[in-house]
């Protein structure tokens, strides 16, 4: 179970800190410190029954973001890159710049997709829910959320093992980042991942 | 005269005799039906090896005082690195209570059991030193281990490694029966954000080397540890030959015809030994449903099977992504 929560987290990190499919999107940061990726930017984060988290960007490189937390007694560091328009990251191509792969678009629209190849396998990300109105609780705020499904073929390796994961619901919003993951087992098991504070919008 | 014909006739002479000789479709099917029979064999024998099961029978109890039951991660309890110096004493296998309790003090980790297979099992942890990663489990860099089944040695295993970048640097593994040897090694070098990984690895039985496998691979370094740019790999299987070269940093894995992509930056054929005739090519293709890849490979007339037609063991070891 901490190796799912582990996962979930290294996902989710990869959600607020990387990359993408190459497009226009992924160029557009006129200034890093106006994204959701400006350096010391922090997401508490929790799942029931577990310790609570928190992830920090460290660093921001004309979008490409490096990020750490600390779960079960070992700190993880991640890299992606956020924009004005998206975030992205490189955790299917370990840590290649030239291979992003987009998480989410904000002006994204239901029924968008991505897809990243891994050997004979894809990855599907797609947007399968937009808020027209607040439906989210973030904390004590209601919010608007884009929901992106990534579906992840039996098999496919996230940092040299493979996957847990069969599904993964990531909610999104604009101006908070990460809101949530929903993380679907092969046995059909769900664990939850949430952030109930935030830095990015202040 | 002679000179000039000499000097023109050299090119193309070189040219035939470098060049791939390709078998016909029969004789490929036939080449990779062997292949597959010396591999079903292989892990067949190596399946009912006492030896193996033992260390298999070690590896799925989660009460041996080894290094590897504390890497299992276990929901409600921190991830805790091994200790060996607190683990040292003499262990025995409680049939009831189907646990590994101390019985004694010791200078090594000396675990004795018995299974359906032998009466007398001890494996011993003679040495083991490990470095802490900071987002992975402890890597061992010094381990010494055997193993004695009704009074017989019968498996020895060294492992020596270095770590840097809270990366393997390099690794020196040996396991050894009274029949087998097998060999692994790692060395990975780098300089800023580019690096190489060289992976050797080798199975002998009574001397005779059948299975060599190297991989040379450029490489990228990450926050997250490090990728491939480019991977050229040979595998000599028992009478057979696959050669590989993979520039994988090319390889779109966003593209719209991926499979395209991953042919045209890669060439991996799969020959026999001696005259190395390619009985065929190892590419990615749509496999008619949908969206769908498979690997293929294709023979010299074109014509192309999915890997898991001749090759199922083949099929199996790209499904696992390693």
């Amino acid at each position: 179970m901490k190796k799912l929560i582990y996962s979930l987290l290294t996902l989710f990190s990869l959600a607020i800190l990387f990359s993408c499919e190459k497009d226009p999107g992924m160029e557009n940061v006129s200034d890093p410190d106006k994204t959701l990726g400006k350096v010391g930017n922090y997401w508490n984060l929790k799942s029931t029954g577990y310790p609570n988290s928190k992830i920090t960007i460290e660093s921001n490189s004309n979008g490409v973001v490096i990020g750490s937390y600390t779960f079960n007694g070992k700190t993880y560091t991640l890299e992606g890159k956020i924009t004005e328009d998206g975030i992205y990251d490189y955790v299917y191509s370990n840590g290649d710049k030239n291979k992003p792969f987009t998480m989410v678009r904000f002006d994204a629209k239901v029924g968008d997709k991505w897809e990243f190849k891994v050997g004979n396998q894809t990855v599907v990300r797609k947007v399968v829910h937009k808020s027209t109105e607040d439906d989210t609780f973030y904390g004590w705020l209601m919010i608007k959320t884009i929901d992106v499904e990534e579906t992840i073929p039996s098999g496919v390796q996230v940092k040299g093992a493979a996957s847990p994961f069969t599904k993964i619901l990531w909610k999104f919003n604009h101006k908070f980042g990460f809101v949530m993951a929903t993380g679907t087992k092969t046995n059909g098991t769900v664990v939850n991942l949430y952030s109930d504070e935030t830095n990015a919008a202040d | 005269m002679l000179r000039k014909t000499i000097v023109c006739l050299l090119p193309l002479l070189l040219l035939f005799s470098c060049g791939r000789k390709n078998m016909g479709r029969e004789e490929a099917i036939r080449s990779l039906k062997v292949l597959n029979s010396d591999f079903i064999n292989f892990f067949s024998q190596a399946g009912e090896m006492q030896e193996l099961r033992a260390l298999r029978f070690l590896w799925d109890h989660d009460s041996v005082p080894l290094p590897f039951p504390q890497e299992k991660y276990s929901a409600g309890h921190p991830w805790t690195p091994y200790d060996f110096t607190s683990s040292l004493g003499v262990y025995r296998l409680d049939s009831i209570k189907n646990r590994f309790l101390p019985t004694g003090s010791d200078s090594v980790v000396r675990l004795r059991f018995s299974t359906a297979d032998f009466n007398a099992g001890e494996f011993v942890l003679e040495k083991y030193r490990a470095a802490p990663l900071t987002s992975r489990p402890d890597f061992p860099l010094e381990l010494m281990a055997r193993l004695r089944l009704d009074d017989q040695e019968r498996l020895s295993v060294s492992h020596t490694a270095e770590v840097a970048d809270d990366l393997p640097l390099h690794i020196l593994s040996r396991v050894t029966t009274s029949a087998s040897e097998m060999n692994f090694s790692l060395d990975r070098t780098r300089d800023g954000d580019n690096g190489s990984l060289l992976i050797r690895t080798s199975l002998a039985q009574k001397g005779f080397r059948f299975i060599d496998l190297q991989m040379n691979a450029l490489i990228g370094y990450s926050a997250m540890g490090y990728y491939f740019n480019d991977i050229t790999f040979t595998i000599k299987a028992f009478d057979h030959l696959i050669d590989g070269t993979i520039h994988y940093g090319l390889i779109d894995p966003t593209a719209r015809d991926y499979a395209r992509s991953f042919n045209t930056h890669s060439d991996i054929v799969i020959m026999e030994m001696p005259g190395r005739k390619v009985a065929g090519k190892l590419i990615l293709a749509p496999n008619g449903q949908g969206d769908l890849l498979d690997y293929f490979i294709r023979f010299s007339d074109g014509h192309q099977v999915p890997v898991n037609e001749y090759l199922p063991f083949l099929n199996q070891l790209l499904y696992m992504k390693l």
